[in-house]
């Protein structure tokens, strides 16, 4: 009996105006959608491959160590065409240098580099499952009891041998053996759309992502589905159900997020980045004091009162380069990495701490205010979409812990192997080749325009590249599906505990109901 | 009769449990907004203050040195909007400050607190409560008001009495008006109260009659609701059918219109990327370099002395590259305007997009509150360049090269001290309820415009409509 209430429900629902206009609704904006991201993706993986190709010459055309401050570089899912989540808010290239642990992701670009249009809401893929199939939910269960004691139908099916528990089944299966194929035609319009675009490529991983995240789609639109029958089994008219059920809708999805991220967004405060940036000043402001001492020390070791040198690039302690200068400035320069370099790694330690506690706010922040949204359906289905689709929080830190692991064992190598207190971590000479006198290097120099040319003044080309087989590269490991989805599994949960809670007060409900 | 009518509509309606539930939910948001707005523009004005002091000190420090002053970087930050309750228009995640001295101007940047690590989320200003809120509850009038009472045959019992339709129409419409307008208007006086009572966001006259200007705006936003789903309740036959349809009809014209218009400009009208503005730049800059009209060099024994012909071709190199970067820089910004511009003007097609932005323009938030700081920010740029030219063509003294090259054009430009008070400040002009009108007034008449055709429609399906 079930089963035939089931095909006659499902019947009766494919066929139906309001099936039929949500289908073509969705068949106009799911692909729109979908082609729009799919757009924004390419723009963002030319921008991947630049930053890539960057970051390689990095290592390609240092002249000398010091030159070598990294950047790690992430590409993007195409899982984030599904959900963009906060993937084009964050950045994702870092710079990588020995004076600052970098605290956010830089290189924010999106297809048109808009900002003024890019930083309006837009929608994806998920919010078109969030807003539109959740609203056709609401549409074909609002009246899934309430319309058949209308029409009288209840009356005389229920006079005859069939159970209310099997009418309540089959009525629940109808609604969603509807929504299977509506699905189904919605993700195989995705995957055309990705499967035309030459710059996709769905990995195995990819492909069992968007299986969990099918079935999770499955699950929130359950839960739609369930509260229109609860309301439809109280309410007296169909039409008082569909004002109850818009309004729940309208709450849920638009005023119950926006209200728990009002509250969230109070309950932990966050100050502008500029106060951290002020205090890390004043530590710049003691690192100079110590390198003034330090460099009287040296000075007094070395003996050199006034350094000078004939061709230098770049900064003090950061991608400095200096040639044609006399050995006993060379000297000096040496001692001063030596002793510099390991206080400068230090200093980025302390104002590490002063990030890492303003990060720890934004970090509590985003958490509170995803618990506190996570009332909403629409939010755990964007949350858990998030998550599946890499597009999330926590795989943006954990990108950036990655990119801060390394930084770390970059210059853990260069201190293991001194690179530190070597001529090559600042010039590009050998001890051998460092000019004795300023004579000496005013000559050496003037050989060396004559010979290489060079274009400009500091077209140092001609002197040759370290060799950086050996220093550590950026290779960054994906998290697993699980390890994503541990984090969201106690919302996924709750949603699993709320849809069943639904249908036990509908099926409760369902029985008591009076149906004359 | 039209009296009766419209006082047996309001009857109807506000003893009804929806209007007790909604009006609930409209004054409390407009109380949580209230409470939230002020302190976030409290935070906001913080930083706008301390800005503003660090500029001042900056400024008074250098003023014993003309050529210290040239130099001075200034943060200029957007003010914080006084009555941003109207429509917040995602401005804690748009940019709200821009580096200015007297040669350059940076693009704009982000100063205020934001946290990155999540979606914005829609703010519960005035203008998206009118927009959903106000929305939900004008379907939840309007749907069964024609098709409602032609089913229970109420309908054709008043007009079988000598009643016009045209009159029924009416009434119904000015009822239902009527009764959205007693919670809007007792929720922003409520909202008002507690600014006031709060005491940290101080509203002047020009505020008073930009709100007076959204007040009006909302009632007829409002009011082409009504005419759009009553409209649609004349033109079916069951209130179920009437509801699904108005359902449709908003989702189509709050989310799904805009929201392709929005992505389709982008497409309609391209502009160059970021990285190809700034490969643009340094080719321009690199020719500049080159060319055999300036000099690059530098022999470092300028100082002191008067300028050489060497030192005058360095200084038309650097202005050169000055005006060259401002050029190429100035022009991208106003092609990202331009395509924004568009983009707005395209989805204002939807009066729910119309309404939303004219929300924002009101309270001088979103894309038309940064459009104004940029363009003031770059005429304040001129007037500080101007100002400077001035004051070093005033002194004998002065080789006369106000030139962007702190380290080595120092020394050919006046040195003598300014008063304090005499230097140009930047100060943030706030829109003036004037300068809204007329920005505005297309919008307005375009709001107007749909009731009117709304209205017609409505009353012409309804006289011709079988109430059988």
């Amino acid at each position: 009996m079930i089963w035939h209430i089931v095909k006659k429900d499902f019947l009766d629902n494919f066929t139906s105006a309001r099936f039929v206009v949500g289908f073509l609704l969705c068949l106009f904006l799911v692909p729109y959608t979908v082609y729009t991201g799919t757009k924004v993706y390419e723009s963002r993986v030319e921008k991947y491959q630049r930053d890539e190709k960057n970051a390689n010459e990095i290592f390609t055309k240092a002249q000398v160590y010091a030159q070598i401050q990294p950047m790690a570089v992430i590409q993007p899912s195409p899982l984030n065409i599904f959900c963009k989540g906060i993937s084009e808010q964050v950045g994702s290239l870092v710079n990588l240098r020995n004076n600052e642990v970098p605290t956010f992701a830089t290189g924010i670009t999106t297809m048109y580099e808009n900002q003024f249009l890019n930083r309006f809401v837009s929608l994806d893929f998920v919010n078109i499952l969030a807003i539109i199939l959740s609203l056709i939910g609401v549409f074909l269960s609002y009246d899934i009891f309430s319309r058949e004691k209308e029409d009288g139908t209840l009356k005389l099916l229920l006079s005859n041998h069939v159970k209310r528990s099997d009418f309540f089944l089959g009525k629940a299966g109808g609604i969603l053996l509807t929504f299977i194929p509506l699905l189904l035609v919605c993700y195989i319009l995705v995957f055309i759309i990705l499967w035309i675009s030459p710059f996709v490529s769905l990995s195995a991983d990819d492909y069992a992502r968007i299986l969990l995240l099918f079935l999770f789609s499955l699950l929130y639109l359950s839960f739609f589905i369930f509260l229109g029958s609860y309301i439809s089994s109280k309410a007296r008219t169909s039409s008082t159900s569909l004002i109850i059920n818009l309004f729940i809708w309208c709450f849920l999805l638009f005023l119950l997020p926006n209200a728990m991220s009002y509250l969230g967004k109070n309950i932990v405060k966050i100050d502008n980045y500029s106060i951290v940036r002020l205090n890390m000043g004043d530590l710049d402001g003691e690192f100079w004091e110590k390198r003034g001492e330090l460099q009287q020390q040296v000075q007094k070791e070395t003996g050199l009162e006034n350094h000078s040198w004939n061709l230098c690039a770049g900064w003090n302690y950061g991608p400095v380069l200096l040639c044609f200068t006399t050995l006993d400035n060379m000297i000096y320069e040496r001692k001063m990495h030596e002793s510099t370099a390991p206080m400068v790694l230090d200093y980025a330690t302390k104002k590490w701490h002063l990030q890492e506690a303003y990060l720890n706010r934004l970090y509590r922040q985003q958490k509170i205010i995803k618990y506190l949204s996570s009332l909403s359906p629409s939010e755990v289905l964007k949350y858990v979409s998030a998550s599946l689709c890499k597009s999330d929080m926590e795989s943006h830190v954990d990108f950036m812990n990655q990119a801060r692991s390394y930084r770390e064992q970059f210059f853990n190598y260069y201190k293991e192997n001194k690179i530190f207190s070597s001529y090559n971590y600042f010039s590009p000479h050998k001890e051998s080749e460092i000019p004795k006198t300023q004579e000496e290097a005013v000559i050496m120099q003037a050989q060396w325009r004559l010979t290489a040319k060079p274009e400009s003044t500091f077209d140092l080309s001609s002197l040759g590249y370290v060799s950086t087989s050996a220093l550590p590269r950026f290779i960054y490991n994906e998290r697993g599906i699980l390890d994503g989805l541990a984090d969201q599994l106690w919302i996924f949960a709750v949603l699993i505990a709320a849809c069943t809670v639904l249908i036990w007060i509908t099926y409760s409900s369902f029985i008591k109901y009076d149906i004359r | 009769m039209i009296k009766y009518l419209y006082i047996k509509e309001i009857r109807q309606y506000l003893y009804s449990g929806k209007i007790i539930f909604a009006t609930a939910v409209i004054l409390s948001l407009f109380i949580i907004n209230a409470l939230v707005c002020q302190r976030n523009y409290a935070q906001v004005n913080e930083l706008y203050n301390q800005e503003k002091l660090t500029n001042q000190e900056n400024i008074r420090r250098s003023c014993s040195s003309f050529s210290d002053l040239v130099f001075i970087d200034q943060q200029s930050v957007k003010p914080p909007s006084h009555i941003a309750f109207i429509c917040d228009a995602s401005a804690n995640k748009l940019d709200d400050a821009v580096t200015v001295n007297a040669f350059r101007l940076s693009s704009l940047e982000k100063l205020g607190p934001d946290n990155p690590y999540f979606s914005s989320f829609t703010a519960i200003d005035w203008t998206n409560i009118i927009l959903i809120v106000f929305s939900f509850l004008s379907i939840s009038l309007c749907y069964n008001a024609f098709c409602g009472e032609r089913m229970e045959g109420t309908l054709k019992l008043l007009l079988s009495n000598f009643v016009s339709r045209w009159k029924v129409f009416i009434a119904k419409y000015l009822g239902i008006l009527s009764v959205l307008a007693i919670p809007l208007l007792v929720g922003i006086l409520i909202h008002l109260l507690v600014i006031r009572i709060g005491g940290k966001i101080e509203l002047d006259l020009n505020d008073y009659w930009l709100i007076l200007l959204f007040l009006i705006s909302s009632v007829l936003f409002i009011s082409v609701n009504v005419l759009l789903f009553l409209f649609i309740s004349t033109a079916t036959s069951r209130p179920v059918i009437s509801l699904s349809i108005c359902l449709i009809s908003w989702l189509l014209l709050q989310v799904v219109i805009p929201q392709i218009f929005w992505t389709s400009s982008k497409m309609m009208i391209k502009i160059p990327t970021f990285s190809q503005v700034s490969s643009e730049d340094q080719k321009q800059s690199e020719s500049l370099w080159k060319s055999p009209d300036y000099y690059g060099g530098w022999n470092g024994a300028w100082a002191g002395k008067a300028p050489n012909e060497n030192v005058l071709k360095r200084a038309a190199l650097m202005n050169a590259l000055d005006a060259s970067n401002n050029q190429i820089w100035g022009d991208y910004t106003q092609k990202l305007f331009r395509q924004t511009n568009f983009a707005i003007n395209l989805c204002k097609i939807s009066p729910y997009s119309l309404y939303g932005f004219l929300g924002a323009t009101i309270s001088d938030n979103g894309f038309t509150g940064l459009k104004n700081f940029y363009t003031q920010s770059e005429n304040y740029r001129k007037i500080l360049y101007k100002f400077l030219i001035e004051k070093d063509k005033a002194d004998p003294k002065s080789y006369h090269l106000v030139v962007n090259e702190s380290w080595s054009f120092k020394g050919f430009m006046s040195n003598s001290s300014l008063k304090f008070e005499e230097f140009p400040y930047f100060e943030y002009k706030r829109l003036s309820a004037v300068k809204a009108f007329t920005e505005l007034k297309w919008d307005i008449f375009i709001i107007i415009f749909w009731s009117m055709v709304l209205f017609s429609i409505g009353l012409i399906v309804f006289v011709r409509s079988d109430v059988r």
